[in-house]
Parts: structure tokens; C-alpha cells; sequence
């Protein structure tokens, strides 16, 4: 068995565990390696090769869920903190859920007043769910922040994703919903959220990882026109180029605010060096 | 724990009893664990911690000092002991029942 693999391997699992909250690494962190390595010299002496792929799989699913829970129950643990003190508004959740659940009244009330209007009950625990996915991303992200400018950049990137994915999957950014070319938009929201979580949120690092969302925005209208999808009866020229270049402002817009966000924190902290 | 019953998890179930003979460090107790169940629980490094993380806090094991002194050894707490004792006792009632009832039987498992 190569060496350099396993090293790699454990590198790679070092690099997983920081993606759990702070809290729960710095306490089982080190041990989480430590069984990870244990396991790897396990799977690789017994099986080689097959075993290292098997033993991935493995921590992947493991990983990918209890990274999950293991945020919930973070945030379930800073809320009974707060909401002690604060009551319950003061939860994301709550406050999110409510929010979400106002909005949802517009779609309701339509779907009840207009004939046209007709919304399944899928369409509403879809709408509802995206709503509130998006509302409680960009509450948790920026109750820390105390920069205006970076909550408005925020809400600017959250809407121009949700926007996107929404009317990507309800009438298709190009030709119909059922357009295969259209799985180009869930690459381009996919590159900002690996982008974001990258940088961890900061807002120089969220500057470029909209600039970078904005030009494989643009890109797809450069692989639509070499497709020729242009030609399709829903898709004009002009329609691709609007459709793309207003989803590309909503990044562009969200970037310049990221960077003057980044740049205010920069005067902020060298004006208290000075 | 989890329910409004104090009933344990599968994981939780297999780590207590992982810790009734002797305690142990982390990798032991998933090795210890996957032999207990025959392969049928393989817990991954997040929830073998997520499931310790809870159950410390529940007070079902605790922390001791172990031969490694790098590594974090677990036994049972009381209350540890206590959960384990039911929870096997549960268990027991529910064969026994199962057996008078000739249900093993009726259901095909024998």
C-alpha cells in the first residue's frame, strides 16, 4: 500500500474535521484522527486499495450526518443560552419559521382568490422549505457580523441563489424545466456555496467566490450560444443574454458589496492599530 | 438518551455495553461494537463521538484516565449501569414474552 495515500488520507480527514463546530473539535478532534488513522492502517492491512476506497465511503456518510447534527445541536446549545436571556424571538429558528411562514401566506392567499394560480401542496413544502433554508443560512451567517454592508451583501448573494434555483427548477433558466442544459445553474450555485464555505464566510474571501459565481454565470451563456441553444423556440439570443446577465448582476452586485465590507473591516482594524 | 422514555439509541445501547466489562478508548469501543453486533453497527468517527458527546452529558459514562495517557478513555457511570441494566432487562422481558407466546416460531425466526 503507497504510503503517500494513507498520509494523504489522513490529511484529507484532518481537513474534514474542520468543517464541525469549533466546540466539538477542539474536544474530540484529535481523537477522531487518532480512530480515523487507526481505522485506515485497519482497512488498508486487510484489504489494500478496496479497503482505503470502502473505509472513505464510509467516513464520508458518517461525516456528512454528523456534521449535520452535530451543527443543530451546537445551535440548539447557543440558543438555550441566548433565548434564556432573550426570549424566544430571539431564535433563528423560530424567527425564521415565522417569517417564512408569513410569506407563504401571498402564495396561499393567491392560490385561494386566483383561478390561474395553482399551486400543489408539493409547490408550497418546496417554496416554504427553500425560503426557510435560505432565511435561517443568512441569519445564523451574520448574527455575528456587525457590518451592515455585509448582511445587505449577504442577503444579495442568498436571494440571487434562491432566485435562481427556484426559477431553474419551476420554469428553466433556458428553454423548459426539463432542459438538461439547465443543471449548468446548480453548478454555478454549487461553486458559490463551495466558494463561501471555503473562505469561511469572511468577506474578502466572499468577494471573490461571488466574482467567481458571476463568471461561470457568464460562461454558461458562452456554452449555451457553442450548443446552439439559441436556436430552441423558448430561448432567444436576447433571452439568454438577459436571463444570465441579471443573475450575474445579483453576484456582481453581492461581490462589490462583500469587498467594501472587507474594506471597512480593514480601516476599522487599522484605525484601532494606529 | 433519546425519547420521552429514556430509552437508549442503537448506538448509545452498544456503546454502554461496549464499557460493562472494562472501559476503553474510542477505537476500541467502535471495533468492540461492530464484534457485539456482528458487523451490523459500524459507527464512523462523528457519531462514535456525537453518541460519547451525548451520553457524557447525560452522565452515562465519564472520563477516566486509561494506559495511553494521549488518549481519552470511557467507562460506565452509575446511571451508565443503571440505563444498561433496564434497557437488557426490556430486552429480556421481550423474549421471554415472545418465547411464551411461541412467537419465535410463528414468525419464522426459528
Amino acid at each position: 500500500m503507497n504510503h503517500s495515500l494513507i498520509r494523504g488520507s489522513e490529511r484529507l480527514y484532518g481537513f474534514v474535521l474542520h468543517f464541525y463546530p469549533a466546540s466539538f473539535r477542539r474536544e474530540f478532534g484529535q481523537e477522531m484522527a487518532y480512530v480515523f488513522a487507526a481505522s485506515l492502517q485497519d482497512a488498508c492491512a486487510e484489504q489494500g486499495r478496496r479497503g482505503l476506497t470502502k473505509l472513505w465511503g464510509r467516513t464520508m456518510a458518517d461525516a456528512t450526518k454528523s456534521l449535520v447534527i452535530q451543527h443543530i445541536e451546537d445551535q440548539k446549545e447557543r440558543y438555550m443560552k441566548t433565548d434564556s436571556k432573550n426570549g424566544i424571538l430571539q431564535n433563528s429558528f423560530v424567527r425564521v419559521a415565522l417569517a417564512t411562514a408569513l410569506l407563504m401566506l401571498l402564495p396561499l392567499a393567491a392560490s385561494l382568490l386566483l383561478e390561474d394560480f395553482n399551486w400543489g401542496v408539493f409547490d408550497f413544502i418546496f417554496t416554504g422549505g427553500l425560503l426557510f433554508a435560505a432565511g435561517l443560512a443568512f441569519d445564523l451567517i451574520t448574527r455575528r457580523s456587525g457590518s451592515n454592508v455585509y448582511r445587505a451583501a449577504f442577503a444579495v448573494a442568498i436571494a440571487t441563489a434562491a432566485f435562481l434555483f427556484f426559477s431553474n427548477l419551476a420554469v428553466g433558466v433556458i428553454g423548459s424545466e426539463d432542459e438538461p442544459a439547465n443543471v449548468m445553474y446548480l453548478a454555478v450555485i454549487a461553486i458559490a456555496v463551495i466558494g463561501a464555505v471555503a473562505v469561511r464566510f469572511r468577506p474578502g474571501g466572499m468577494a471573490w467566490a461571488m466574482f467567481v459565481a458571476a463568471s461561470a454565470q457568464a460562461s454558461t451563456i458562452v456554452i449555451a450560444l457553442v450548443f446552439g441553444i439559441h436556436n430552441y423556440p423558448e430561448s432567444s439570443v436576447l433571452e439568454i443574454f438577459a436571463v444570465n446577465g441579471f443573475f450575474m448582476t445579483g453576484w456582481i452586485v453581492a461581490g462589490l458589496l462583500f469587498r467594501w465590507a472587507a474594506d471597512s473591516e480593514y480601516k476599522v482594524g487599522a484605525k484601532a492599530v494606529g | 438518551m433519546t425519547g420521552m422514555d429514556n430509552s437508549l439509541s442503537q448506538s448509545e445501547f452498544y456503546i454502554l455495553l461496549s464499557l460493562a466489562i472494562k472501559s476503553r478508548h474510542g477505537y476500541e469501543i467502535m471495533k468492540q461494537v461492530e464484534q457485539d453486533s456482528a458487523g451490523k453497527v459500524i459507527m464512523g468517527p462523528g457519531t462514535l463521538y456525537g453518541s460519547i458527546k451525548r451520553m457524557l452529558q447525560s452522565a452515562l459514562i465519564e472520563e477516566i484516565a486509561g494506559d495511553h495517557a494521549r488518549r481519552k478513555y470511557y467507562s460506565l457511570t452509575d446511571k451508565g449501569r443503571k440505563s444498561l441494566t433496564s434497557e437488557l432487562q426490556r430486552y429480556n422481558d421481550a423474549v421471554e414474552l415472545a418465547r411464551g407466546k411461541d412467537l419465535f416460531k410463528a414468525l419464522g425466526l426459528i
